[in-house]
């Protein structure tokens, strides 16, 4: 996954974010909401150089490789045992997938951002699924669940990470929402048409003011 | 109801120390006839109104070039804080007959109050 891919594949889910929202909800025409939306971008594409990229780029054949060889193993072994007791297939795809699963974790625990563990509690989640996929791997198309979380819950969890620090960068961006922002008339709007084109109007520092059109 | 519901108008100030010429030159940019007089913490300290240039400083023969904003604005002045009550607020105002107010918060200007605003709030 790349940067583009990272931020057109997760700004939808940020977008929804209560927090987010509330900027997003009360921009005060469609331009403050593209620039609201282009801050966002922004900060996705922080999060995805900080937090993602270096995982992403260290991601090898080797894994995928043991993880594939041991589905197939697994496969065979699940759809022989009946026949014959799987001719050890069962167990040797367990195994080369179980070696897949320690080197995606050890990958995910070099890469991850450890200052958020209490908050995600990904560590738990993901040592809990790893145990269950593997013991649903005995099941009849128990491993089809394990191929297709295999890899995926370490990237998910390594994505959760970085829209955390995405959506924490955003608000750093654009300030604290204040729900008690003051509703204003811009003095645009009282502009004297002969005196148009004078110097700009000055104006006092900006106090977060949300801006309403006259009526 | 609490004046923070209200619609202001952007605050258009002046610094106390600016000179008089410039006071008038943004006065006459816009439709208002105040502009709020502000210390450089953004604390309302005056209003000048363009009757004020005339009578202070063109009747009296004053260099609006010398003359800062301080020299002639009036004060004090009523503030209103954004937490107050709109129709207690509107009641003062008919009272004093004043037609805009200066909206505070934490001491900064944040907005002007009109009294149209205020009527249309509490619906009078």
């Amino acid at each position: 996954m790349n940067r583009e891919q990272f931020i057109n594949s997760n700004k939808a889910e940020l977008e929804k974010d209560r927090d987010i929202q509330q900027y997003l909800n009360n921009a005060k025409n469609e331009e403050e909401r593209k620039s609201l939306v282009k801050g966002l971008e922004d900060s996705l594409g922080k999060a995805y150089t900080s937090y993602v990229k270096e995982y992403e780029e260290s991601k090898g054949w080797g894994s995928w490789l043991l993880r594939g060889a041991g589905h197939v193993a697994s496969g065979i072994g699940t759809y022989t045992f009946l026949l014959d007791g799987g001719l050890g297939f069962k167990g040797l795809g367990v195994l080369l997938g179980g070696v897949s699963e320690a080197i995606d974790n050890r990958r995910y625990e070099q890469f991850k951002d450890n200052s958020l563990e209490g908050i995600t509690k990904d560590g738990v989640k993901l040592a809990s699924e790893s145990l269950a996929s593997t013991l649903l791997s005995y099941a009849p198309f128990g491993e089809l669940w394990r191929l297709k979380r295999g890899e995926s819950k370490y990237d998910a969890a390594i994505v959760r990470r970085a829209l955390y620090h995405a959506k924490n960068e955003f608000i750093k961006q654009f300030g604290e929402y204040d729900a008690d922002r003051p509703k204003i008339i811009s003095i645009d709007k009282f502009v004297d048409p002969a005196y148009r084109d004078d110097d700009k109007i000055i104006r006092i520092p900006e106090y977060g003011h949300e801006y309403k059109e006259a009526a | 109801m609490q004046i923070k519901e209200c619609v202001l108008i952007e605050p258009y100030t002046c610094h106390e120390d600016e000179l008089i010429v410039e006071v008038a030159k943004k006065l006459r940019k816009t439709t208002l006839r105040h502009v709020f007089v502000v210390n450089k913490e953004s604390h309302p300290q005056g209003i000048i109104s363009v009757l004020d240039i005339n009578n202070r400083i063109v009747a009296e023969g004053k260099d609006p070039k010398t003359m800062k904003a301080k020299d002639i604005m009036s004060k004090p002045i009523d503030v209103i804080n954004f937490t107050d009550d709109v129709e207690l607020v509107a009641k003062s105002m008919i009272q004093k007959s004043r037609a805009m107010n200066a909206v505070v918060r934490d001491k900064k200007i944040v907005g002007i109050i009109t009294i149209t605003e205020l009527l249309r709030m509490v619906k009078v």
